[in-house]
């Protein structure tokens, strides 16, 4: 471990590189036999990604692609994305990256919010046809190689100067929303990271977050602003596959959810391996309870973890917790990384004490400019310079962060932010459903998992598992409930609202509630839980 | 169709495809690449295998060699029954 930092290059970025790509290009033409990616086996030198750059963007130059063009890149973590992501960023567009198990439907949802002018998508893709995209308005489609023109459609959009990327993320509101993201932005949290991380060329990351979202991303750029190595594996349901592809590649740090750490945990036999290279952890993506924190920490015991929080709206990161002060601060999420500011703000806007608890307020230049053509919630988030995060907190006198709740709805299940809105107004479109209501319910492995509480307009006319496939055909995988209970009616206020609580208690027991009659639920269901549940506390 | 593919068919129809039995899913067919299943889908799925055909799935098995096909858990029921079998 110290070997490899004292052998490693730390690259001192220069604060005149105001673009991400040149930036990468300077560890391509500096790195040029090192090994940037190692994915299925095979290993791709800096040198390697240069060229497949290169490739792709004389592609994307001849399919008609311009400054400030918007490019969807519909694909899983590998090279192919890392090129793509580049060359569209070297042509002067905005990379708009999309989860490999989007549906069709919500990819031309997001085409037409966007005025999006190309579309990449990996040949594994199989969920799609090519009409599906032919009358949303992009000049160019790649599948895989194949280039196929198609008549543009100019959204006249207005886009300002210097951004790089928009991450679509899952809004309360239950419509996605497109985070803008400029080269500011991502250069800032990067280099921010990178300070505290200290990665230097000879880190490898085994990396198995997708690379479409704001943690992923963040994986992926400081690895290639350090030139580094990023080991992809994107097979996190079989935990043996990501251990023996660790072992393989040396890696020396692994950044993950809790989710991954307690698969990893569950559902392997991670004490019975070595990892001699490995010098770091990053947990992060929301919140890590202590229990498994401390089994984290009982496997690794010599290696730094950093516990670290953010949100897509800052670029990834605000805060991380130095390894050194686990103990000390075992609740907190860590100080302000350098160059962010945080406040607490009481309800009525006046700033709170040490240790007043308050919503979570951060500025710098890891800030995003807004949300896609939304103005008005834009106007909500942003203030004065701030970014109120929708999350309550307190800081110490020490100036470090506790997260004690979340002021919003939002479900945090395995690595994705989740609106229940969202997931309910796929139900409502459905003739039969009355009322539907979703919420997050505590899962060992998840997080949280997505549970949904149906009633039918006539009873008797779905089931559940009816449900289920209908949800099925409309939704991401990650966002399909894992549970839908029908009951006669949703559990309500007397001034009509969802008692959301109640929805929660449904859902843990997966059993009648006193307002559920005897139409709830497949059994099969709560069978299949219960078992895997038995299943869990043998592993645990 | 051997018994063991039946019944494997039959979760793979109830739990996976939510009772559509009019999508066809080949032997071959990833159950990771095709977006049939995630990582509680996997934990479900080593429940049912445990229970329906009596053996233990132990941690180091669950890899895709054994779990990411039709074809694939059928090899698998079939190598570990047999072994159940032999140990008696």
């Amino acid at each position: 471990m110290q070997a490899a930092e004292e052998a490693g290059k730390i690259y001192e970025h220069t604060q005149d590189e105001s673009r991400v790509e040149c930036i990468i290009d300077r560890m391509m033409g500096a790195n040029s036999e090192k090994t940037a990616v190692i994915y299925k086996g095979r290993r791709w030198t800096y040198g390697d990604l240069r060229v497949r750059v290169d490739l792709q963007k004389a592609r994307l130059a001849d399919a008609g692609l311009f400054e400030k063009n918007r490019v969807i890149v519909w694909m899983e973590n590998s090279p192919e994305y890392v090129a793509a992501y580049l060359a569209i960023l070297e042509l002067g567009g905005i990379v708009v990256a999309l989860h490999p198990q989007t549906t069709a439907e919500e990819v031309k949802r997001i085409i037409r919010h966007l005025g999006a002018a190309g579309l990449i998508v990996s040949p594994a893709m199989k969920q799609w046809a090519l009409g599906d995209f032919e009358p949303t308005g992009l000049r160019f489609l790649f599948a895989g190689e194949d280039l196929h023109r198609m008549q543009y459609h100019n959204s006249g959009h207005v886009v300002p100067e210097g951004v790089a990327q928009i991450i679509y993320t899952s809004g309360s509101t239950g419509r996605p929303k497109g985070v803008v993201l400029t080269h500011r932005n991502l250069i800032a949290n990067t280099r921010s990271i990178l300070s505290y991380l200290q990665l230097t060329t000879d880190d490898s990351v085994m990396a198995v977050l997708p690379f479409v979202y704001a943690y992923g991303n963040s994986v992926m750029l400081t690895h290639l602003f350090a030139g580094g190595t990023l080991v992809i594996e994107n097979n996190m349901l079989y935990p043996h596959v990501v251990l023996d592809s660790m072992i393989k590649a040396g890696v020396t740090g692994l950044s993950g959810v809790s989710t991954t750490y307690a698969l990893l945990l569950n559902h392997s036999n991670l004490k019975s391996y070595a990892f001699p290279a490995l010098r770091y952890l990053t947990p992060a993506g929301g919140p890590m309870r202590l229990e498994l924190l401390s089994r984290i920490r009982a496997v690794f015991p010599d290696r730094r973890i950093f516990l670290m929080y953010g949100q897509t709206e800052a670029s990834a990161r605000l805060t991380f917790l130095p390894p050194d002060l686990l103990d000390l601060k075992n609740e907190s999420a860590g100080r302000a990384i350098p160059g962010v500011s945080l406040k607490i703000v009481k309800e009525g806007g006046e700033t709170a004490g040490p240790d007043e608890v308050g919503e979570v307020w951060a500025c710098g230049d890891n800030i995003m400019q807004g949300y896609w053509q939304d103005t008005e919630l834009t106007a909500d988030v942003l203030r004065d310079g701030w970014l109120r995060t929708g999350d309550l907190g307190r800081l110490d006198t020490d100036g470090y962060l506790t997260i004690v709740g979340r002021n919003n709805e939002m479900i945090k299940s395995g690595a994705y932010r989740i609106s229940p809105n969202e997931i309910e107004e796929v139900l409502l479109q459905h003739p039969d459903v009355q009322e539907a209501g979703v919420v997050g319910i505590d899962d060992p492995i998840l997080g949280q998992k997505i549970c949904a509480v149906v009633s039918l307009r006539t009873t008797g006319v779905l089931t559940n598992q009816d449900l289920m496939a209908y949800c099925a055909q409309r939704l991401v995988q990650y966002k399909r409930p894992k549970v839908i209970t029908i009951v006669p009616a949703l559990p309500k206020s007397p001034s009509g609202k969802i008692l959301r609580p109640r929805l929660r208690e449904i859902g843990s027991l997966n059993v009648p509630a006193p307002v559920v009659s005897e139409q709830v639920a497949n059994p099969h269901l709560a069978d299949i839980e219960e078992r895997r549940w038995s299943k869990l506390r043998r592993v645990v | 169709m051997t018994m063991i593919e039946t019944d494997l068919r039959q979760y793979l129809v109830n739990n996976l495809l939510f009772g559509r039995s009019d999508v066809s899913v080949g032997g071959d067919t990833s159950f990771l690449e095709s977006g049939l299943i995630d990582s509680t889908g996997v934990l479900e799925l080593v429940a049912f295998l445990e229970e329906k055909f009596h053996i233990k799935v132990e941690d180091e098995d669950l890899i895709p060699a054994n779990l990411d096909s039709v074809n694939a858990l059928i090899r698998f029921v079939e190598g570990k029954t047999t072994t159940s079998h032999s140990r008696r």
